[in-house]
């Protein structure tokens, strides 16, 4: 496979000659190419290892698309997809400079078919938007990951994005049924049916998931589910750690499946609780579980009774039940805005997604806070138990000397000990750039030989989205050096510019 | 075959091979090996001897796919029937391809825990061959498939490398989902040899509704209220009045003769079956010539058994039978089974029709007299079918037919442009087309 960077496949020698044809493409407008305007786009949601990219184009349909790839084609120019640039793995990172397509312009809703309870959108819709344009006939768009306020369908359908809710309804893959994608040859597929099962390989479900290293996708055909008419949701406090997450195990052993269960740990209390976001969880508590369950009116008092006997039986100190929905939307804000707060207790964070077997919860969690104290760093946590998705995150001063390769060397702790127990390096965030020195842990060199295999066969000049996903050091089990240096010269050029 | 077949690992004796024919040709040899690295040499031997290999499950499902191009070696996994790891408190279990799908049931029923896959031919089927042939029935409305719940796997790849993808997680984005890649596969990208599966705890209370209804309109507007209001049925399923008729037989719960069934299944918490089967009630009644509603568990599953299964559908007719399994949008199920039906007049014979009502997903039985003129109407019906089922991105899979029959038709019948990336996977992977040569798609 053609693994050399871009640089090394004659780019940017002919930036000029490029820059010419997008512009004929686009027009002016929408083709950006200055450093001053380039900045936004040198990194995602994952701000330690910024890269600019050499253009940022905005096309409107997937023919504009098309031309788009097949330039960079012909010019073997490294190009990739941006949505919201959400990514907190570094996705949406152009590593190797190259084209960045950001699809704001292409965010449509196409159809809505309610009987067959499908949607047809375009790449760039904001995943809320899926729900609130199916809610007059009470359907939603399952999926809610977090950022859904402005993460990007496209975006979540590469990432295979989950959220709180997965827990009962599955991650984006379970909801997407077709798409319509462009290859990096500029050939376009339709992939996958909304009209029952598929023939043949399941070319929706390999591409699901493919962090925008298969190609762009440009249509995407989604499941619409009944809202359930009944939700209830409680919030449980805890003095130690291991009650709370044998509530969990209780819960899920019980044969309960809530919507969501979410854990939240103290030093994401203190953060939310010190906040303007404060809903008067007890600052002293050691752990809150926030439950929801849904379904019929009929069935979901039996459901929440199953479930407070485990929550009592394991020693909770104080229980909440909201009432009504503004109730409700007050438990969940502490969840939702746990990130926004732990900017009040520290200058930088680092959101990890190691994911394990829920029962090892208990053990996982206890190891994760030794090693943060190992290191001197502070770690807060705030989850879906449920899934055993944990997002350990790691509070950090980028300014203090060595910052950067500390946090590294606990993340790189932390996801060995996953792994040791049955886990994987990440349950929604996806590898990207952040995780990529680490699949060894979890892949043999066979392994990862047959997943580089599919990707050939979407991309097999390596350029989509290049540089992502596997290890460029193969084998080395070290601190992922390329991610602490910022060794590419053309970047260091623009470290002048105010970044902002 | 030109080797020294001592050299095979886990050679059966010659007397045995009689057991793995596929439509009707009879391998050189088979195997049943005992471990991953039996059968990576298995395949690296294949490879220099360029055999072709059909792995084997229990075999229910070898007359699907087109005729075999090359059929050497059968590759029997029945030694691979374990269930190695299970933890109940995670819902996941770890189980080997060979292991029969209701010894898992079994495994995972004390802790009231299942598999939610109910295909045909359950309780012969391995999960291997479930897994490759992504076989499904009527839970796949409330549940999905195969591809909603295997979260890990171990594969051997065609050259030998054993491979391993996914974990005993039940959410997992670490590199590409290779899970996905291999349901559905017919054995064509490798050797599955074990799974890790996610588990759904069994519902407390079941409860099912039959209910017969005159004609394809009531069916119609019967769904459409279903499908509208907030009930979560587990399944729901139409039968024709001919598949009814077999429903009769089987077990005797109505006396109708006539009229289209539909059948829904409930479960969950008691008070919420209970609801559901009164609103459903209130729903359907005006609409039906008669209801059923069953509650005891033992004549549920029986009911649930003859809709399940293909058999009753398949044997004790005289003639030649073909089977279908019809994709289409679920809007498209009244019309569908009207033009199913139709076909009776063309070909001089039964037409059995039985849907996942609300998944897209119909299976059709065709019974007629053997003879040239009426197979040709026959494939002549499938590929009007086709070209109709052709603009809503639809098809028809011809699961098992007469043999005479698949050379003159494709059962796949799969001509979009992404063919020509599966045909780059399968080159990809097994460039040498060393497993099932010609069976599957590409
Ligand atoms: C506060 C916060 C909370 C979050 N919570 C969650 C959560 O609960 N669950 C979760 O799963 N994630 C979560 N994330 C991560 C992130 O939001 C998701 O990964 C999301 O799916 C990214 O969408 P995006 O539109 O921002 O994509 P980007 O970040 O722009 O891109 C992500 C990847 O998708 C590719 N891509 C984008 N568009 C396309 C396209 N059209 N075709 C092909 N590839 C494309 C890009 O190349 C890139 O590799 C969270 C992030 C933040 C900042």
């Amino acid at each position: 496979m053609n693994n050399a960077p871009a640089a090394e496949r004659g780019f940017p020698k002919d930036r000029d000659e490029v820059y010419r044809h997008l512009v004929s493409i686009l027009g002016k407008e929408w083709v950006l190419h200055t450093p001053e305007e380039l900045i936004v786009y040198e990194c995602d949601g994952l701000t330690l290892h910024p890269r600019l990219p050499d253009f940022v184009v905005f096309p409107t349909s997937t023919e504009e698309v098309v031309k788009i790839v097949k330039l960079a084609w012909q010019y073997k120019i490294p190009f990739l997809p941006r949505g919201a640039g959400t990514s907190l793995s570094g996705g949406a990172i152009p590593v190797e400079g190259g084209i960045v397509l950001e699809f704001s312009r292409m965010n449509r809703i196409l159809s809505i078919d309610y009987e067959n309870r499908l949607a047809v959108v375009q790449p760039g819709v904001v995943n809320l938007h899926v729900t609130q344009a199916a809610k007059k006939k009470n359907l939603y768009y399952a999926p809610d990951p977090s950022s859904q306020m402005v993460s990007t369908i496209g975006g979540n359908v590469a990432e295979n994005a989950g959220g709180p809710h997965t827990l009962k309804y599955g991650v984006t893959t379970n909801h997407v049924t077709a798409l319509e994608v462009v290859l990096p040859d500029g050939e376009v597929y339709e992939l996958g049916t909304a009209a029952g099962d598929a023939v043949g390989y399941d070319l929706v479900g390999s591409f699901v998931g493919s962090e925008g290293t298969f190609g762009i996708v440009t249509q995407i055909t989604v499941r619409l589910l009944y809202s359930p008419p009944a939700v209830k949701t409680m919030l449980a406090v805890y003095d130690s750690v291991v009650d709370a997450t044998k509530t969990v195990s209780g819960i899920i052993a019980r044969g309960v499946v809530p919507a969501a269960l979410e854990m939240i740990d103290r030093n994401t209390i203190q953060a939310i609780e010190a906040s303007v976001y404060a809903t008067g969880i007890p600052k002293d508590a050691e752990a809150v579980l926030l439950i929801e369950i849904d379904g019929l009116e009929a069935g979901i008092q039996q459901q929440m009774e199953r479930i407070l006997e485990v929550i009592k039986a394991n020693n909770a100190r104080e229980i909440r039940v909201a009432q009504n929905e503004t109730e409700r939307k007050k438990l969940w804000a502490a969840r939702k805005n746990a990130f926004g707060a732990y900017g009040r207790i520290s200058a930088n964070y680092y959101t990890m997604d190691g994911v394990i077997p829920r029962s090892k919860l208990p053990q996982i969690l206890q190891e994760i806070d030794d090693l943060g104290r190992k290191h001197g760093l502070r770690m807060a946590n705030v989850f879906h138990a449920g899934d055993g998705n944990l997002h350990p995150i790691i509070l950090y001063d980028i300014n203090q000397p060595g910052a950067k390769e500390n946090v590294l060397a606990l993340a790189g702790e932390i996801l060995q000990r996953c792994v040791e127990v049955g886990g994987a390096l990440s349950g929604e965030h996806g590898i990207g750039l952040e995780k990529q020195e680490f699949m060894s842990l979890i892949f043999s060199e066979a392994d990862l030989h047959a997943m580089q295999q599919l990707k050939r066969v979407f991309n097999p000049e390596n350029l989509a989205n290049p540089s992502k996903i596997f290890p460029i050091r193969r084998g080395c089990r070290e601190l992922p050096k390329n991610l602490l240096e910022s060794s590419d010269q053309k970047y260091k050029a623009y470290q002048e510019i105010v970044r902002f | 075959m030109k080797s020294p077949t001592s050299e095979i690992p886990g050679l059966l004796p010659s007397s045995e091979t009689s057991r793995f024919t596929v439509d009707g040709l009879q391998p050189q040899v088979a195997v049943e090996p005992k471990s991953g690295e039996e059968i990576g040499d298995l395949l690296r031997l294949a490879g220099s001897q360029n055999w072709g290999i059909v792995p084997f499950g229990a075999g229910t499902k070898q007359g699907m796919g087109n005729s075999l191009r090359r059929f050497d070696v059968a590759l029997s996994l029945a030694n691979f029937n374990r269930v190695p790891e299970y933890q109940p408190e995670d819902l996941v279990v770890k189980v080997e391809s060979g292991c029969r799908l209701v010894d898992l049931q079994r495994t995972l029923a004390p802790d009231n825990l299942f598999l939610p896959i109910d295909p045909p031919y359950y309780n012969e089927s391995t999960l291997g061959g479930i897994v490759a042939s992504n076989a499904s029935g009527p839970w796949r409305f409330a549940h999905g498939t195969m591809r909603d719940f295997l979260l890990g796997i171990s594969v051997v790849q065609p050259d030998g490398t054993r491979t391993k993808f996914g974990a005993r997680v039940v959410k997992n984005v670490t590199g590409y989902d290779m899970c996905k890649l291999y349901v559905g596969s017919f054995g064509t990208l490798g050797i599955l040899t074990d799974f890790y599966f996610k588990l759904k705890p069994l519902p407390p209370c079941e409860k099912t509704v039959l209910v017969v209804l005159k004609g394809l309109s009531e069916v119609g507007l019967a769904l459409d209220k279903l499908f509208s209001s907030p009930l979560t049925p587990l399944a729901v399923e139409l039968l024709n009045p001919a598949a009814l008729a077999v429903l009769n037989q089987s077990i005797s719960l109505t006396d109708s003769k006539e009229g289209y069934s539909l059948v829904v299944r409930f479960g969950e918490v008691e008070t919420a079956v209970k609801w559901q089967v009164e609103q459903l009630e209130k729903l359907w009644g005006p609409l039906c010539a008669k209801g059923i509603i069953l509650g005891d568990i033992v004549e549920q599953n029986l009911l649930w058994e003859v809709l399940r299964e293909d058999r009753p559908y398949l044997n004790g007719f005289q003639g030649s039978v073909i089977k279908l399994k019809i994709n289409g949008k679920s809007n498209q199920l009244v019309e569908l089974t009207q033009r199913l039906e139709s076909f009776k007049e063309k070909m001089e014979g039964q037409v059995f029709v039985k849907s996942h009502a609300g998944s897209g997903v119909i299976r059709a039985f065709f019974h007629f007299a053997t003879s040239p003129v009426q197979e040709q109407r026959m494939v002549t019906c499938i590929q009007e079918l086709r070209s109709h089922l052709r603009s809503s991105r639809g098809s028809v899979i011809v699961e098992s037919l007469p043999l005479a029959l698949k050379e003159a038709i494709d059962v796949w019948g799969y001509h979009s442009k992404d063919k020509s990336l599966m045909q780059r996977i399968k080159n990809e992977y097994d460039p040498q087309g060393r497993l099932n040569p010609g069976r599957f798609v590409v």
